[in-house]
């Protein structure tokens, strides 16, 4: 049996010190109690399983749950958080991401080509047309996926947040083909798409362009607030609320734009 | 069916299993070893304690055991470690905040030993090695000087300094020592501290305290009696000497005339004055009686030129009859078998405010007493566990001669053999060991701490000190560096460190071996206020 018994590694030793740590400040905390003429019980807390101490009037105070510094948090077995991803999956989210905003560019400038082709007399010798995908709402849907997950892991800078808005923005835009009160975001936002002219100006869109448009984005909605009560981190929960919030705007805008 | 919870406990009984009730143990009790700490050695400080409730009584202290036994408590292994601290004290007087120290520091040795994963069997078996070679260290470190007076006597003023180092009364030490060493050789031997009376007279300060040979009662003789007696002899009684206490409760008396009450009075009077004649009888000059003595007797001793004493309550009569050497009687009616105390001189004298009575020459040569004086009735209170605590370590070192060197030196000289034989000990119980050293060396590392020092250096260098032989060097904290305890006199009785090292190792042994924690449904009852 003393065979298999190693001696720890660092990265243990670390965790051991660090419980260590806690149980000794823990353990201060309640000897200063007790001096002050509280009682130390037999019994625990139901949270974080410390002794309990209670006062002269019978009233019960855990000490790790209400005055424990916030940062040994992490070494309080029963509330730790999840930790930063590694490295590594950065770098695979941030491939994937790339990979999709082609994949918009082309989706978008696709489907605005078969727009424009649709509603105005210009005509695309586009090459990214064979690239449509097979189901515009599909495609539609897919590439806002793509660019949630470009809003997930992305810095929230504004130019990228405008940056993706106007994707999702201009996708509204391509399917209704009207013209937006276009802001300079929205010519910077376009300018580096490499599309051939994302159409400034487009005729009346049709209701039904409008309303699968509009049931794209209230889907999108959906599936963000969805993964927002599942998301335990914070800087990816407010990169999901400005995804709902620039949704919900672009909604807005395209009911305007409708009328 | 067969798979359906069985309900094994009654209703309201809770248990806890294996890893959170050892780790719900174990923060309990460093808890308390955390609390007393900061008293620990000659720099450290003193705790108040406030009694709740109507009497706002305080208490100033640095005794280990008087903490402890104010702090409420109803976790079961903080328990454990209270009650080592008491019998430290019962045992030996000293020790008592060494002893929950050292518990504690074994505890969260142990405590970082299990989450490494190995087992708590293999710690404990660790620990009994440990223990049995640090004793071994310790006995043969001990010196004893047994034979040579004088050379034991500074032995014993040295214990009763380093004792006393950590208290009160230290600004006072050679006086004190001096007083103490001094009370407890003229004991010769029988150990008997109930010889030696501490009597608190708040007004002075602490120098103005001193030893009284002789015995002194804090009593008052009764009027017209004389106040010096040459050649007492003594009666001790224990009777009531007072008429018209109705003994029985509700019992009542049917007269049918008012003559009658009045021949009932007259009757009574007449009983007491046979009562009175029969203790004169006995042929003594000096009467002391533990309740009251009513007027009528009193007048009739001092007619016949008796000293009647009264109200000297149990702990005066039973420390009287030891040291006058009578027997205390409740009836009278054989007077030539009973013993009679025997004093040559009982005089009246002035201390601070107050009158007392002093018993010179009485038969018992050994008893003696001592006047503490303070500034305030906390001091007095505080001096008064001082030098108790002083008294018994000495009373004791009196029957086990033996003696060892005390500033840390001890506890390094142990965690050096342990650590010597964790080095050649195969297995996982070599870790258990070297964490036993180094739960032995936290004890100087604390005293350290509590001066203010840099712990850290003066351990280290200690442990270079011991590890190549010096085994005499141990903390200077007058100076703040590593110095020879044999040269700065800091002496410790071997009785008191060996039953440290023995209590606090079962205390922490006793704990460690926990794994379930049952707890019995409450049955309705009242609650425990006994420390509050």
């Amino acid at each position: 049996m003393d065979d298999d018994w190693k001696p720890p590694t660092a990265e243990e030793m670390k965790l051991i010190e660090a419980c260590r740590a806690r149980s000794d400040q823990i353990s201060k905390l309640m000897s200063s109690y007790l001096l002050k003429g509280y009682k130390m019980l037999g019994s625990q807390c139901t949270i974080c399983a410390t002794i309990l101490l209670q006062d002269r009037s019978g009233v019960k105070h855990c000490v790790a749950c209400e005055e424990l510094q916030c940062d040994t948090e992490k070494d309080n077995p029963a509330l730790r958080p999840p930790g930063a991803p590694s490295q590594s999956i950065k770098d695979e989210i941030r491939a994937s991401t790339a990979a999709s905003q082609t994949n918009i560019l082309a989706a978008s400038a696709s489907s605005s080509r078969r727009r424009a082709g649709t509603h105005s007399s210009r005509t695309n010798n586009d090459p990214h047309h064979l690239r449509a995908a097979p189901e515009e709402d599909g495609a539609t849907a897919e590439c806002l996926s793509m660019s949630s997950i470009d809003v997930h892991c992305w810095p929230a800078t504004m130019v990228d947040l405008g940056g993706a808005r106007d994707a999702g923005g201009d996708h509204a835009k391509a399917n209704k083909t009207s013209p937006r009160p276009s802001t300079n975001s929205d010519a910077a936002g376009a300018a580096p798409f490499p599309t051939q002219g994302l159409p400034v100006a487009q005729p009346l869109p049709s209701t039904q362009d409008i309303a699968s448009c509009v049931s794209v984005l209230q889907a999108k909605i959906c599936w963000a607030s969805q993964a927002l009560e599942q998301n335990k981190c914070v800087d990816s929960s407010t990169e999901l609320c400005k995804l709902i919030k620039a949704a919900a705007e672009a909604i807005v805008a395209v009911r305007k734009a409708s009328t | 069916m067969a798979l359906n919870p069985v309900q094994i406990f009654k209703m309201g009984a809770e248990e806890e299993k294996s890893e959170t009730a050892r780790m719900s143990s174990f923060v309990g009790a460093i808890a308390i070893g955390d609390l007393v700490k900061s008293t620990l050695g000659p720099k450290g400080m003193d705790k108040i304690l406030t009694a709740s409730g109507t009497n706002e009584a305080i208490k100033v202290t640095n005794d280990g055991a008087t903490i402890l036994k104010s702090i409420g408590v109803d976790n079961p292994a903080a328990k454990v470690l209270v009650d080592i601290s008491m019998v430290q004290d019962d045992e030996v007087g000293d020790g008592t905040t060494s002893v929950v120290v050292f518990a504690c520091e074994l505890l969260k040795e142990a405590e970082s030993l299990v989450s490494q994963k190995i087992h708590p069997q293999t710690v404990i078996s660790g620990w009994r090695k440990a223990v049995d070679a640090a004793r071994e260290a310790l006995t043969n470190a001990a010196r004893d000087n047994g034979n040579d007076p004088i050379k034991f006597k500074e032995d014993l003023l040295n214990i009763a300094r380093t004792t006393l180092s950590s208290k009160i009364l230290t600004q006072h030490k050679e006086k004190f020592s001096n007083l103490a060493v001094d009370a407890v050789l003229r004991l010769k031997g029988s150990g008997n501290l109930d010889a030696i009376q501490l009597i608190k007279k708040l007004g002075g300060n602490l120098s103005d305290s001193y030893l009284e040979e002789g015995f002194l009662l804090d009593k008052k003789v009764g009027v017209n009696q004389p106040k010096r007696m040459e050649n007492a002899k003594i009666l001790i009684a224990n009777t009531p000497m007072d008429t018209d206490k109705i003994k029985v409760f509700g019992s009542r008396v049917r007269v049918d005339a008012v003559s009658k009450v009045a021949q009932l009075e007259v009757a009574e009077k007449e009983k007491m004055k046979v009562k009175v004649d029969k203790i004169l009888k006995h042929g003594c000059n000096v009467f002391i009686n533990r309740q009251l003595i009513y007027n009528y007797p009193e007048q009739l001793f001092s007619d016949a030129g008796v000293m009647a004493i009264e109200h000297a309550d149990f702990d005066g009569v039973e420390r009287l009859s030891l040291v006058t050497g009578g027997e205390i009687v409740s009836t009278f009616d054989c007077p030539e078998k009973v013993k009679l105390g025997t004093c040559s001189l009982i005089e009246e004298v002035m201390i601070g405010e107050d009158k007392l009575l002093k018993f010179s020459g009485v038969a018992l040569g050994e008893a003696c007493t001592v006047v503490l004086r303070g500034a305030t009735q906390q001091i007095l209170d505080e001096a008064e566990r001082s030098l108790h605590d002083a008294l018994c370590v000495l009373s004791q070192t009196v029957k086990e001669t033996r003696t060892v060197y005390g500033g840390g030196c001890s506890e390094m000289l142990m965690a050096d053999a342990v650590s010597k034989l964790a080095a050649k000990t195969p297995g996982k119980e070599a870790v258990a060991m070297e964490a036993f050293a180094k739960a032995l060396r936290q004890l100087p590392t604390i005293i350290a701490d509590n001066a203010g020092y840099d712990s850290a250096d003066l351990i280290a260098q200690l442990r270079a000190a011991h590890t190549s032989g010096k085994h005499t060097t141990g903390l200077d904290m007058q100076q703040g560096r590593v110095g020879d305890v044999a040269q700065l006199g800091i002496t410790e009785s071997y009785q008191v460190k060996r039953q440290v090292l023995v209590s606090g190792h079962e205390a922490a042994e006793m704990i460690l071996r926990v794994d379930n924690i049952i707890k019995a449904a409450p049955r309705p009852r009242q609650p425990d206020h006994r420390h509050h």
